[in-house]
């Protein structure tokens, strides 16, 4: 009776874990860096996403490695899908009649969800004082999802509040994740019965098959309104495989029954970047069609980064753990461009009544995007990279259900969101038929006025994106 | 026999409770030993290591796995002894937990005297052994109650416990409610020990509407749609689009104290405001010039000079003296601030680790104070934030570059027109490449206009030396005189502000918009100069007297204070004057305050910091015209004022409990003329509270304010009404649920950009005067899980239609916009008996109508009109506290 009863409830766990969605909500800014995925620990991401110390969730072991011999478990075992829905609004900003800079007008706004999953093993044996511990986990490390569309639409009958006729669509398809697949090795040793030390390797395996789209289509109106054949559309496709590995180093210290420090050192990786990018455009006006295709095969660096933090077990007429890590990205070694960015990871766990965890915290991460911008020297325009830093702070929540002894259900939500500048995604000199019809005058812009040109950084984009994530971790432990 | 059978029962126990296990003590092997499960042994031990020691054997009940059974299968194997974790700090902690919560809450507004409270609650003063200045500085204790408990123990009475103190003669409900937890009697709850609080913030906030406006400014030439020109939109011909302002920014700050009881102290703090440079990317020497630190050395029972006490510090302090007139150094403004109830002044020598940055005094200060007499003495040293005259800078064959360098005189020394506290410190070089690229925009402009920027802001730039000194004599107790004054001199630069005329032409970019330099201006006109036509000088002096008395049942304190300028320094009334003087009459449920004020126009004190119903420059063309403005930011002169504005006027307040269902609130009468336009007004707040329950209470408020009552032909008129209706339930385990409803009218001439927007046709009737009319709904609440976690949150609702509303939140004042919707929620958490986390998130949805007219409402070609702009924003706040 009780294994059926057992048996139900891993069916019914499994269950709830197929119908949740995961979500990610990914910025389509980042198509270089890509967006990095947090801890795939539904308990840690709902502390904020802290765990550099952590013995309660196989996942930890991904944190930090010498995690995996601070549990004391014989085996253990996690599955974690997380949903993520992303919105994405893009603004343009308003002058008045004075020319003074008002505000932002959202102009385009997407939402989109993604899901990824993730899962993890481990097993460990005592030998005397000693723990020695090995562990496989696959993750998604960074993800390229991305989507956008935008309609391009003119003015007319605006006056008379009538919808204005829609130029063209331009779209942007993102999909690839870069996957890692690892394995780690852990040794710990009581040294006396306060102070545990523990110790642990990380390798992984990382690969990545990546698809980046962006087109611009006519809409029919503008076709029939300037004739088939004269306006071009625009393909551009950017596709590219990653190669490489990744190295990772872990200390967990246990002293006493309260304190615990952790620390990790994550190597920097270089990946073999190979890949196409295609540049399509149907032929106009004196220009035959283009169809530009250019193979590259380039390093691809993730920085080291080294990650120190604490976990704190005070009496509390309610149980409670108190995690704090701080992370140091090193991303000068990629290049002067960048400079090194400082994480924060803050996450509290009370255990309010019969075991219930309510569990918040906090994150704040730094990352960098890639923007191009060009300068005349000389009279010639030079191409410029600019990188950017962008701040994302989360907050995060989440509670957790024993199912079964050894069974623990972990839910995390989070929301997360920023700010930034960039460059606008399809600039406003391609929607100038006068360069395809060869007219002096607009045929689809009904004000003359308008100055088709494109905006650079002097009035670009303010992107406001935010980010909500539901994860669910079931977790076995033996 | 008796005593031998006593003894042999007293063996036999504890024979018989040796063999049983101690569950406070026990191992976790010696727990397993019991007959329970591995799970049930194991939750046994984590719950007294991680949950509380066990009080009682029945505590076994209150872990899940313990069932009735399994208690009373170990009830005869075990037992629980006497233990317990906590010592005297965290006791004391315990008991004035709510009153640290409620200091903290109220951080925003009492700037760095919080610390101060703080400490006293821990390790609180002997009542018996405290001064006059020392009552009176903590918070709602009267100069009344202060002397009651003085007379009482001249007259070598000693009090000798809480109940005690309650019956002195003219001791207040108020007064005794709040000082009770600042004082001990016999024995202090603590002794004396090492002390530390840590605390770190992390904060995303966005700019308050003033700001925001000031840096969204364009900088753009004069001769615009003149002579066909087109200049295009650029977002970076503006501070917010050079800057890129749109970026989430945190707000950080790291704080530090140690003190070993009341004797020695030390404490750093840094603090890195949006917009700034992360102190991890600060040079060293930046990191000590912005950090605030102090070491001091305090003893309130000096071993020669008896009941004398000493304070002594070095590195950064805050220096309070009488009514604020003459010295209360801070950044922050805050409106009607009286000196009585929780308005108070920390009076003398306090360590400063608030975010107080520009008026802050770094160096060394020394005070002695005996009942009779008392000498304060301090120095400082510092370089201030200032606005600076600029002028085109030269390249090597003499052509002006569109770089800016600062206006040098004869002998030297630089031309600065203000101290300023900028809304953001940008870094100097970082300004000079902006400034750079403005100068490119404005030069091509026409030749009117001021072409290139001429006053900016430079940080750390004017060198001032700082000294002063306090004396103060009480003949009698409760009465007493003081004499204050401080000279800041100046080595590397000259203040320098031009008349009315000169200052238009300076401060307003072209004669186009001269206009709106007006008659209220003449404030910035009074600035304080070292340097003009009638003398030169390299410093700023301010002397003062204050005194104070007690007669029965009413205090009478005033402070009179003279910035030299072109009188002579000892003789009364012939320099720009400040004055204030009130009276505070308090009965047991009554109490009523009288206040008189008065500020010349040209009092410039900037370390000033008293009563007034506006801060300085209000309504100027720094506050109105920001568009006009050679340099948009100077209107952070405005902005970050601390200063009063030049007021004349009578400011009634009182607060009646007249039995136990009705309080009459704070209420208060303002008649007040500003001197720089002579517009009168009359400010009416009453608040009614009726509780006819403990659990329920309502509360009814009234605010009416009305601008130039004597003139109703005035444009400068308006009257203003505002009533609120709340109710407020206090609910079991000390939660709260209030509703608050607020209702509001504005009647005034009318405003066309309210009233009619600028496009054709729209504005062709004549425009009487108007009413406006808007209301704010919102519902509070606060949940306690358990002693370690609470819950507090908001949602609000408003419709402005013109009128801009306010509303409390949590630390601070919220101004909003036109129409909108607000949701807050904060999670306090007790990590440990040391450790607190405090995560607040907000989402504020607003929108604002952003188009303004400005010189004439005629339609323009090929416009484009936008009504109104949403805003959204998600603001997020960590805090993190250590105390042990």
């Amino acid at each position: 009776m009780t294994s059926n009863k057992s048996m139900k409830t891993l069916v019914l766990s499994c269950l709830l874990l197929s119908l949740s969605f995961s979500l990610a909500a990914w910025s389509i800014t980042d198509t270089y860096f890509g967006n990095r995925i947090s801890s795939p620990d539904a308990r840690s991401f709902a502390m904020g996403g802290s765990g550099t110390y952590s013995r309660l969730r196989p996942f930890a072991i991904t944190t930090n490695p010498a995690n995996l011999t601070l549990m004391d478990k014989m085996l253990a075992a996690q599955g974690t899908l997380n949903l993520t829905r992303a919105q994405e609004d893009r603004a343009v900003p308003l002058y008045n009649s004075f020319d003074a800079y008002l505000d932002d007008a959202v102009i385009a706004s997407n939402t989109n969800t993604y899901d990824d999953y993730a899962g993890v093993a481990l097993g460990t044996y005592p030998i005397s004082n000693m723990r020695l511990g090995l562990g496989a986990y696959y993750k998604p490390l960074i993800s390229f999802d991305g989507d956008y569309t935008e309609q391009i639409r003119n003015n007319r009958g605006t006056d008379n509040d009538s919808y204005p006729e829609m130029v063209a669509i331009n779209s942007i398809e993102n999909t690839g994740l870069l996957n890692q697949a690892g394995g780690i090795g852990s040794f710990g040793i009581q040294l006396n019965p306060k102070l545990n030390l523990n110790l642990g390797v990380d390798f992984s395996m990382l690969s990545g098959d990546i698809k980046q789209m962006k087109s611009i289509r006519w809409s029919q109106w503008a076709i029939d309104t300037v004739g088939a054949g004269v306006l071009p559309d625009s393909t551009y496709t950017n596709s590219f495989t990653l190669d490489g590995n990744q190295l990772k180093a872990g200390l967990a210290l246990q002293v006493g029954s309260r304190l615990g420090f952790g620390a990790s050192y994550t190597m920097k990786s270089s990946l073999d970047r190979s890949g196409t990018s295609r540049a399509q455009k149907d032929a106009y006006l004196g220009h035959a069609v283009a169809d530009e295709l250019v193979n590259y095969d380039d390093e691809y660096i993730l920085p080291s980064e080294i990650r120190l933090g604490f976990s704190y077990q005070p009496r509390n007429v309610v149980r409670t753990w108190f995690n704090l890590d701080v992370e140091r990205v090193q991303w000068t070694e990629l290049s002067d461009m960048y400079e090194d960015t400082y994480n924060l990871y803050v996450g509290v766990e009370h255990q309010i009544e019969n075991r219930i965890a309510f569990r918040f915290g906090f994150q704040a991460v730094n990352s960098w995007r890639l923007e191009t911008a060009s300068q005349t020297v000389n009279n010639v325009v030079v191409p410029l990279l600019w990188a950017k830093k962008t701040l994302t702070p989360m907050i995060t929540a989440g509670s957790s259900v024993n199912l079964m002894e050894g069974l623990t259900l972990d839910l995390g939500f989070g929301f997360a969101w920023r700010e930034y500048e960039s460059l606008d995604n399809f600039r406003d000199s391609y929607y100038n038929d006068k360069l395809y019809t060869g007219s002096s005058t607009y045929a689809l812009w009904p004000n003359s006025y308008i100055v088709l040109k494109d905006r650079g950084w002097d009035n670009p984009d303010k992107i406001s994106e935010n980010y909500v994530t539901v994860m669910t971790g079931l977790s076995f432990a033996w | 026999m008796k005593k031998f059978l006593l003894m042999l029962f007293a063996l036999f126990c504890i024979g018989l409770f040796a063999e049983r296990l101690d569950l406070n003590t026990a191992t976790l092997q010696e727990i397993k030993q019991l007959p329970v499960s591995e799970l049930q042994a194991r939750d046994i031990y984590n719950y007294r290591e991680y949950v509380s020691f066990f009080e009682s054997l029945f505590d076994l009940r209150k872990i899940p796995s313990i069932d009735q059974m399994t208690l009373l299968r170990i009830k005869p194997l075990v037992l629980v002894s006497l233990y317990r974790e906590e010592d005297e700090v965290s006791i004391r902690r315990a008991e004035i937990q709510d009153l640290l919560e409620r200091l903290d809450s109220n951080e925003g507004g009492s700037e760095g005297m919080s610390d101060v409270w703080e400490d006293y609650l821990m390790t609180p003063q002997n009542v018996n052994q405290m001064h006059f200045d020392d009552f009176v500085s903590l918070p709602n204790v009267s100069p009344v109650d202060a002397v009651a408990l003085l007379k009482r123990i001249a007259q070598g009475d000693t009090i000798a416990d809480m109940r005690d103190m309650r019956n002195t003669v003219g001791l207040s409900y108020y007064g005794n409610t709040n000082l009770r937890s600042y004082v001990y009697y016999k024995e202090p709850p603590v002794k004396n020990r090492l002390f530390i609080d840590a605390n770190l913030q992390y904060y995303t906030r966005y700019f308050e509407e003033g700001s925001r406006d000031m840096f969204r400014e364009p900088i753009l030439r004069s001769d615009y749609g003149v002579s066909g020109v087109v200049i295009p939109h650029d977002k970076r011909k503006s501070y917010w689009g050079y800057f890129n302002l749109d970026k989430l920014d945190p707000d950080m700050m790291v704080k530090l104290r140690a003190r070993y009881g009341n004797h020695f102290k030390i404490g750093m703090m840094n603090y890195k405001a949006k917009g700034e440079t992360a102190l991890i990317d600060q040079p060293s020497e930046d990191i000590i010039a912005d950090t605030k630190m102090y070491a001091g050395y305090e003893n309130n029972q000096l071993p020669i000079i008896k009941n004398t006490t000493l304070k002594a510090y070095v590195g950064d302090y805050r220096a309070t003296f009488g009514e604020g007139l003459v010295m209360e150094n801070t950044d922050y403004y805050s409106a009607r601030k009286t000196g009585y109830g929780f308005s108070k002044r920390i009076l003398g020598i306090t360590p400063d680790l608030s975010r107080t940055q520009e008026y802050g005094l770094r160096g060394g200060a020394v005070e002695i104070k005996n009942p009779r007499w008392g000498f304060t003495a301090f120095g400082s040293a510092t370089k201030k934030d200032a606005v600076v005259y600029m002028q085109r800078e030269l390249d090597s064959l003499g052509v002006a570059t569109d770089y800016l360098t600062p206006v040098v005189d004869a002998d030297g020394k630089y031309h600065v027109l203000s101290y300023v506290t900028p809304s953001v410190r940008f870094d100097n070089d970082d300004l000079r490449e902006a400034e750079a690229q403005f100068n490119n925009e404005l030069r091509q402009g026409g030749a009117y206009a001021m072409p290139y920027i001429n006053l900016t802001t430079r940080k750390d730039f004017l060198e001032e030396k700082l000294w002063g000194t306090h004396l103060q004599a009480s003949p009698i107790i409760g009465t007493k005189l003081g004499f204050t004054t401080y000279t800041a001199l100046y080595d590397n630069a000259h203040f320098v502000v031009g008349d009315w005329n000169t200052l238009q032409t300076q401060l307003i970019r072209d004669s186009y918009y001269y206009k709106v330099f007006k008659l209220l201006d003449s404030e910035l006109a009074g600035m304080y100069s070292t340097k003009n036509a009638a003398y030169t000088r390299n410093y700023r002096r301010v002397l003062g007297f204050d005194a104070s008395t007690v007669l029965g049942n009413t205090s009478v304190q005033g402070e009179y204070a003279e910035l030299s300028v072109d009188g002579d320094d000892l003789k009364l009334g012939d320099d720009p004057k400040a004055y204030l003087i009130s009276a505070y009459t308090q009965y047991e449920n009554l109490n009523f305050l009288t206040l008189f004020r008065h500020t010349d126009i040209d009092f410039d004190n900037p370390y000033s910091n008293s009563f007034s119903e506006h801060e300085k420059f209000t309504d100027t063309s720094l506050d109105k015209y920001i568009y006009a403005l050679t340099n948009p930011t100077l209107s952070d002169i405005y902005q970050n004022s601390s200063q009063a504005q030049p007021e004349h006027g009578i400011y009634f307040e009182t607060r009646y409990k007249f039995n136990n269902y009705f309080t009459v609130g704070r209420s208060y009468l303002d008649l007040w003329e500003r001197l720089t336009d002579g517009r009168r007004s009359a400010r009416f707040q009453s608040e009614l509270e009726f509780r006819p329950l403990f659990q329920v209470s309502m509360r009814l408020r009234y605010k009416n304010q009305i601008n130039r009552y004597d003139d109703l032909a005035d444009r400068g008129v308006s009257k203003t009404n505002e009533y609120t209706m709340s109710l407020r339930t206090f609910l079991s385990a000390r939660d709260f649920l209030e509703f608050e409803y607020r209702y509001n009218t504005v009647w005034s001439p009318p405003y066309t950009s309210l009233t009619n927007p600028a496009e054709e046709g729209n504005n062709s009737m004549a425009a009487a005067m108007m009413l406006m009319t808007g209301d704010y709904i919102g519902v509070n609440y606060t949940h306690n899980f358990n002693p370690s976690l609470k819950l507090t949150g908001s949602f609000v609702y408003w419709y402005g239609h013109g009128i801009s509303h306010w509303d409390w939140e949590d630390m601070e004042i919220d101004f909003m916009g036109e129409k909108g919707a607000k949701t807050w929620v904060a999670l306090h958490s007790r990590v440990s008996q040391n450790l607190y986390v405090t995560l607040k998130y907000r989402n504020k949805s607003y929108q604002s109508k952003e188009l303004r007219i400005r010189q004439y409402n005629e339609a323009i070609a090929a416009e484009n009109y936008f009504e109104r702009v949403l805003h959204n924003e998600n603001t997020i706040r960590l805090t993190l506290d250590y105390r042990f």
